[in-house]
């Protein structure tokens, strides 16, 4: 049997709220648990503020941990001094959405992707040099661009740059937060298919943070559903989107415009998510879901294992 | 019948320290009353350009429109003033954009930016304009609306934003709705709210729209016409069945094959080769040539017209007859 590469257990991360909550405090994760093994890939999906990038700094020791553990290969990311932390940061690495803004507009490819390496005990220069070289070969960009600064490559190419820079240091694990949103499709694809090919190549874990189920469904071994901060729902791609249990998950499904547009929209989501200031008592889809029963509106249900490798928080699910 | 809008070989350059680049090379379009038209491509194709065109949104320093005429509702709309334009943007003719945040005034409330050019327009007095504001909230489903009136923008959600971005649009009886990408911002749970809103209240009130997107599922769902654009030229233009099931233009089809499917999960994505050309140094002929496999000595000579594949559906391709 595998161990998991990281195991989220029960983390939990609450914010103090400003403003008219002052004093209060609001759940961006709360109690998500979770394995990533090594060489899968995870999907993260959810709707803006389900608290989807949180749990990707959390994972990245960017955020400190309101309650719960992370294990990186056993080890808990708490209570690590520098160097431990150093260490790990290099087994961790990320690419945002946007490299326009990832990447030091000041520097050049070169050196933008040599950095991680100059501090992290590659002495060499010319070592270093060689390994840029063979970094940017591997994300498809010739020699001609190491002494380009970004400003002047597109973003798909600025979205390798950022890629390069991620796996400089042989990391196991990525967590990839929304890398292809801000590109086209066309550009998208080549990105999607890039990052496989890396992942078969290097056995990297992925993160995949995405709203966008398609690319989600692509890319991911394993998908989980965030609503208002847990997950309510994990299982294999291909069971989640064939067999969705959740009534949110289903509506999310709906929800994507097909490409036949004889394929109507059929059900929508009425409302929205509910504010973090007020959280509602039981199941927190409660007041958007149309099969809400007292039960839902008061209780609501903890993550159960209905069947092999599928995971649902629903009071209807009986296991 | 008239078509509403009649946009006819429109050439529009920017002048820039390397010389011109040429954004729109002649567009052709047309949008008939009623109808939902989708503009589709990627960045930089000229898609939001054409649309700001049509307002007069072009910065005067700079975009030169060099040939062509835009005609709405018969008259011409290339040549009038600013003063003339400050007439018919919001009245007859709209503009809802992509991120609602930056296109409402952050310091002015809901209720006072409606109440504006609802006075200005409609001639309306305070009171009137206030009861009117309230009612457009209900029309786009906005609970409470005598609360969001005395809101400020940053008090709403994204989805509420562009409920309200839409009833402003729509409130002084546009004939004409420019959407440039308005659900891209949006979550897809609020994004199938949007698109549904907007389809309803469109066709209730028999407005026009041109919906500029990149999403070809999204035209798939609201659209009954679609122009591809590429590169400042619309390839293919026809019937959202015909261009998305039975494309023409190898452009089409490359980029629906880039499209990963929600239904099914393929193990690799065909991706189009090479990258969109500088402008400043367009490719001569087909302007998609260097990244095309069908590519033949026609294509980097002459650049192809649009021409009739079956009713409505027209391509702009030299190897058009070979595919089809």
């Amino acid at each position: 049997m595998f161990k998991p590469l990281l195991s989220l257990q029960r983390v939990g991360k609450e914010f103090p709220a400003r403003g008219s909550g002052k004093g209060l405090s609001y759940k961006a994760v709360n109690e998500v648990s979770l394995d990533i093994y090594p060489g899968e890939t995870v999907g993260l999906v959810g709707e803006s503020g389900c608290g989807k990038s949180t749990l990707g700094y959390l994972v990245l020791n960017l955020l400190d941990l309101t309650s719960g553990e992370i294990l990186f290969e056993g080890q808990s990311l708490a209570n690590l001094n520098k160097a431990q932390q150093r260490a790990l940061k290099s087994q961790i690495q990320i690419v945002f959405q946007d490299p326009q803004s990832s990447l030091n507009p000041r520097f050049k490819i070169e050196q933008i992707v040599e950095e991680p390496l100059r501090l992290n005990g590659w002495r060499d220069k010319q070592k270093r040099k060689e390994r840029v070289r063979q970094l940017l070969d591997k994300v498809g960009l010739g020699e001609e661009y190491l002494g380009r600064f970004p400003h002047e490559l597109s973003g798909g190419q600025r979205q390798r740059v950022a890629i390069a820079r991620a796996i400089s240091l042989n990391p196991k694990l990525i967590v990839l937060d929304e890398p292809t949103s801000a590109l086209d499709v066309s550009v998208q694809a080549q990105i999607l298919n890039l990052l496989k090919e890396l992942q078969r190549d290097l056995n990297l874990a992925f993160l995949f943070i995405s709203h966008n189920l398609a690319v989600v469904r692509h890319l991911s071994n394993k998908v989980a559903v965030m609503y208002y901060g847990r997950i309510i729902e994990l299982a294999d791609t291909n069971e989640l989107f064939n067999n969705p249990l959740h009534p949110y998950t289903k509506v999310l499904l709906q929800s994507i415009p097909n490409i036949n547009p004889e394929k109507p929209l059929l059900v929508e989501l009425e409302g929205e998510m509910p504010t973090p200031h007020k959280s509602p008592l039981g199941c927190s889809f409660h007041s958007r879901c149309s099969y809400a029963n007292d039960l839902c509106r008061e209780a609501g249900s903890e993550l159960q294992l209905i069947k092999e490798g599928h995971w649902v928080s629903c009071t209807r699910q009986k296991v | 019948m008239e078509p509403l809008l009649k946009i006819s070989d429109l050439h529009v350059g920017f002048l820039n320290y390397a010389g011109v680049a040429r954004v729109l090379n002649g567009i052709d379009l047309e949008l008939f009353p009623g109808e939902f038209l989708g503009l589709v491509g990627e960045s930089g194709s000229g898609k939001s350009l054409t649309a700001n065109a049509v307002l007069g949104l072009l910065p005067a320093r700079s975009a030169v429109i060099s040939k062509g005429s835009i005609m709405f509702e018969g008259k011409e709309l290339i040549g009038r003033s600013e003063k003339e334009f400050q007439g018919l943007r919001g009245k007859k003719i709209s503009m809802v954009f992509q991120e609602p945040m930056n296109a409402l005034n952050p310091s002015y409330k809901i209720g006072k930016q409606m109440v504006e050019i609802l006075k200005l327009h409609k001639g309306l007095s305070n009171k009137e304009a206030k009861a009117e504001a309230v009612r457009w909230l209900t029309q786009v489903h906005i609970q409470n609306p005598e609360k969001v009136v005395k809101e400020y923008p940053y008090e709403l959600s994204g989805g509420m934003r562009q409920r309200v971005l839409l009833a402003m649009a729509l409130s002084c009886g546009s004939q004409l709705l420019l959407a440039d990408e308005p659900t891209t911002a949006l979550d897809v749970t609020i994004q199938a709210q949007i698109l549904r809103l907007m389809k309803e209240t469109a066709d209730q009130l028999g407005t026009s729209v041109l919906l500029i997107t990149h999403d070809l599922a999204v035209v798939a769902q609201t659209c009954q016409r679609v122009a591809v654009m590429y590169c400042g030229n619309i390839v293919e233009i026809g019937p959202v069945t015909k261009v998305l099931h039975e494309p023409c233009h190898p452009y089409t089809k490359a980029l629906l094959k880039a499209l990963p499917n929600p239904d099914h999960s393929e193990t690799e994505l065909q991706s189009i080769p090479g990258s969109v050309p500088n402008l400043l140094t367009p490719p001569a002929g087909c302007r998609f040539h260097p990244r095309c496999d069908l590519v033949e000595k026609t294509c980097m000579e002459l650049r192809p017209q649009l021409t009739t594949v079956s009713e409505n559906h027209y391509v702009a391709c030299w190897r058009e007859e070979d595919h089809v």
